[in-house]
């Protein structure tokens, strides 16, 4: 019997509230066979199957070149899930494998039979979310074959077929552009999701929530109360065993153009008229064109770039950027670096924004804090107030999410001595629920269509805007690289890039 | 995060409210291991004997050391010997440590004997903190609807698990947030039953449910009854109830569809099905759900708002007569 089909309302879903469950279909992963397909998709697959966000009409087909059959594939995603439990190995035995060249069309042909195979199985109901999780070098002809196979278009009329892409999104403005030419030339806008993990965390996410939700900060984030901005993005860890591929990103690549852009126009940005997708990506586009393109000679005075030397880390002995495996011994690679940003609209003409991001530094931690200006008058004595310095909002991004705030009190006493204090807030300690994986959390929005946390090609291309002359000036063989011993905050002459006008880093 | 260990304690026979209070100012004082503290809510749970009151605050602790809330414990002894004030009073702060932070809650157990366990509003009121949710949770017995206290609760929390009279609930759902930590147990089971009915090829059969049969315990089966009937317009006839120790459900539509929800005997693990003219359709294992009193209370607190369909789901259970 042939079922009739129907949209009208479950009324068994009245109350649950389950506007973020996916609806039925395909995940198909290219790169399955790799390294973020077995840490991070397939346990956000799992888990989102756990928390019952999932459809049991649901089903995983990997492609990648290895050969494997079916069964070795479900093996392997038993393994990558080991608290799975026998509900993960039930799910898993509807998911499929296909071997082959990425570009290939008969890659494709065989892909398109298992799909439909897949849709009379698992009634997937003709939506398709294809991933691509492996080397960038094959994301073109992957879109290209899979826009010559016909699967870039829905099956069915009321079906979906969505691509997820990772970074790197190119590696210069022009790269970036051809990319973008490619993935255009198969599929819409609308259908393609960048995924950059950052804007799936949760802190990320708090930053608009702070801006947004609380009358108390927004009159106060703009050129009138803060002195400047400071990003920071530190990660203690070298380059461990991928130094090969790190020679051809650097810390401009791997951290600038994406997260700290991201981080950076969330936090600039101005209100958008609705926390949605086009009212997130038309504001945070907005902020990045405002930032100030350099000119070569800018880029000398106001970029530092750094490679760390051997030193301590955290108790450790460790070896110096060029004595790490895969890497050149006379690599001109940056594992560091800071820059002066400027932004010219009314927000923030005038308020420095100060970046900075490496390997190798004291400890993890992401952040952003906006330094307030000083007092106009100070109606302490010199003496009484010699501790007290301006009021920093800082919002930590990672590793424990939370915001504080630096102000002055007094100090217990007879004197009317003043010193700063610190008010911390916690995210983990205010709330009971554990915030979902950023893979998680985007692999649903995807399957969702809800593209917010997602970049937009213009967002990509801005930020590549801004950072292609720095890429451009350091081309070039004589432009400086500092060195920093590694388990410091970087080079001096990053300390000499805010000292000079007056300002320092802060310790975070 | 750490387990949380009482840094200062304070307990204190035949006091008045004033001293509880300011001995509370005086423990924080003494341990000022944070140089502030995030609150969430005040949580007052009413215990009827030691042991409920015991278990209770086993289970604010678990939440506590996550939920920053200032945790009041309360058990009215209105038949006790009334001595110099009526009121004995045990002050803890308990401190741990999430992500790094220190963080710090107290926890405040009061014994208020005589006729002030009738006036509970006016002893509870001194200890919620400005602004914020006063929550009320009762773990076992269901209040009075006449009870002072309720006016000061932004909700109220019951559990209908044991629940044999639930007529005045009823009422009291009428006025105020009340939430159901029985119905946040059956959240996921309600998901799961819901979700067979997802793909469109087998919506259609949720209009046309012929019969159900229900298996479970007391109060669990009479809110998974009531919840089917009011959403799927079944008779009591048309409903056939079991006691058994594990939920199961199967809805059918004549004799050609059948959509079963149930738990594997031995196993963690939940079933679920559709079998259409004979064929398996449809066919999955779910992990069992957490079903921990610290999973639904926590479940329970974040969702404090009145919830309708629990209502019609009580009010139909009860129609039912759904307690076996
Ligand atoms: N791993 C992470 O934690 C992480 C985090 C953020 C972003 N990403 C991004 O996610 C994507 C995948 O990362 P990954 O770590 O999973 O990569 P990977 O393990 O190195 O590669 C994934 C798969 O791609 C195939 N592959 C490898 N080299 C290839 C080549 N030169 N030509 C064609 N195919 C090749 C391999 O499968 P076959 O040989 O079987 O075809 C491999 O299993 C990358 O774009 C990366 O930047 C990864």
């Amino acid at each position: 019997m042939t079922l009739t089909e129907s949209t009208e309302a479950n009324p068994l879903a009245a109350g649950l509230d389950q506007g973020r469950r996916a609806s039925p279909g395909v995940l198909v992963v290219f790169g399955a066979s790799g390294d973020l397909t077995a840490r991070k998709l397939m346990p956000a697959v799992a888990s989102l199957a756990r928390r019952r966000l999932l459809p049991s009409t649901f089903a995983v087909v990997g492609v990648a070149r290895s050969r494997m059959s079916d069964d070795d594939f479900r093996a392997k995603l038993i393994d990558a899930v080991p608290d799975g439990g026998p509900a993960w190995a039930e799910l898993v035995k509807g998911f499929r494998y296909v071997a082959g060249d990425y570009g290939g069309a008969d890659t494709m042909q065989r892909l398109k039979a298992v799909l439909e195979e897949v849709d009379a199985d698992r009634r997937t109901a003709g939506n398709r979310l294809f991933y691509l999780a492996t080397v960038p070098s094959v994301f073109e002809p992957v879109a290209d074959a899979l826009g010559a196979a016909g699967l870039n278009c829905p099956a069915r009329p009321d079906a979906y077929v969505r691509l997820v892409i990772e970074k790197p999104f190119g590696r210069d403005l022009a790269s970036a552009r051809q990319l973008d030419d490619a993935l255009h030339r198969n599929f819409e806008e609308g259908q393609i999701y960048r995924i950059d993990h950052y804007l799936g965390k949760e802190t990320v996410q708090n930053v608009l929530a702070l801006r947004f939700a609380n009358a108390i900060f927004e009159p106060i984030w703009d050129r009138r109360y803060v002195d400047h901005v400071q990003i920071t993005v530190a990660e203690a860890l070298g380059v461990e065993h991928r130094g090969g591929f790190y020679e051809t990103a650097g810390a401009l690549r791997d951290i600038v153009q994406n997260h700290v852009m991201q981080v950076l126009s969330l936090t600039l940005m101005e209100p958008p008229a609705m926390i949605d997708a086009q009212g997130i990506r038309d504001e945070k586009v907005k902020a990045l064109r405002a930032v100030k393109i350099m000119s070569i000679e800018q880029v000398a005075t106001d970029v530092v770039r750094a490679q760390y030397e051997a030193g301590w880390s955290e108790g450790m002995a460790v070896p110096g950027y060029r004595e790490e495996e895969g890497v050149a011994p006379d690599s001109r690679t940056e594992t560091y670096v800071a820059m002066k940003l400027e932004v010219d609209n009314w927000r923030w003409a005038g308020v420095p924004i100060f970046v900075r991001t490496g390997k190798r530094l004291p400890k993890r931690v992401t952040e952003v804090a906006l330094q307030f200006q000083r007092v106009p008058h100070l109606p302490f004595a010199a003496h009484e107030s010699r501790d007290l310095h301006p009021n920093a909002l800082v919002l930590r991004i990672q590793p424990d999410e939370g915001i504080s705030l630096r102000f002055g009190a007094k100090v217990p006493g007879q004197a009317f001595e003043v010193r700063d204090v610190l008010m911390d807030f916690s995210y983990g300690a205010a709330f009971l629920e554990e915030p979902p994986d950023a893979y998680e959390r985007l692999l649903l929005d995807a399957m969702i269509g809800d593209p917010t946390l997602f970049i937009r090609s213009d967002e990509v291309l801005q930020s590549w805007c801004i950072v292609d002359p720095i890429l451009s000036a350091w081309a070039s063989k004589d432009t400086p690289l500092a060195r920093y011993p590694s388990g410091t905050w970087g080079p001096k002459q990053a300390d000499q890039l805010l000292s000079r006008e007056g300002r320092r880093w802060r310790t975070p | 995060m750490a387990d949380a260990v009482a840094l200062n304690r304070w307990y204190g026979t035949e006091v008045g409210l004033g001293a509880v209070v300011d001995t509370m100012a005086q423990l924080r004082r003494s341990v000022a291991r944070t140089a502030s503290r995030t609150w969430v809510m005040t949580l007052v749970a009413i215990a009827v004997s030691d042991d409920e009151a015991y278990q209770a605050t086993q289970v604010l602790r678990a939440l506590g050391a996550h939920h920053p809330a200032r945790l009041l414990v309360v058990q009215p002894q209105p038949e006790a010997v009334v001595g110099a004030a009526g009121i004995d009073a045990s002050v803890t702060i308990y401190g741990t440590e999430v992500d790094g932070h220190p963080l710090t809650f107290d926890e405040v157990s009061l014994w208020v004997k005589g006729e002030a366990a009738r006036h509970l509003d006016s002893i509870v009121e001194p200890f919620t903190l400005s602004d914020l949710p006063v929550v009320v949770w009762y773990p076992a017995s269901l209040p009075a609807v006449s009870e002072p206290l309720l006016a000061k609760a932004s909700s109220v929390l019951v559990d209908t698990r044991e629940a044999h009279d639930v007529a005045g609930l009823i009422a009291l759902a009428g006025r105020r947030a009340v939430v159901d930590l029985s119905w946040m147990r059956l959240r996921p089971w309600r998901e799961m039953v819901a979700a067979l009915f997802d793909p469109p090829e087998f919506r259609p059969y949720a209009r046309q449910i012929t019969s159900a049969s229900i298996a479970g315990k007391g109060g669990p089966r009479r809110l998974l009854a009531g919840w089917l009937g009011s959403r799927l317009g079944l008779s009591k006839e048309r409903m056939e109830l079991h006691d058994a120790r594990h939920a199961r459900v199967v809805l059918r539509s004549g004799s050609t569809a059948s959509f079963e929800v149930a738990r594997e005997e031995g196993e963690r693990l939940v079933r679920a099905s559709a079998v259409i003219d004979g064929e398996i359709r449809h066919h999955e294992l779910l992990p069992l759900p957490d079903d921990s009193l610290v999973w639904s209370l926590s479940e329970a607190l974040t969702h404090l708002g009145r919830d309708r369909v629990w209502q019609q789901a009580l009010a139909a259970g009860v129609a039912a007569d759904a307690w076996l």
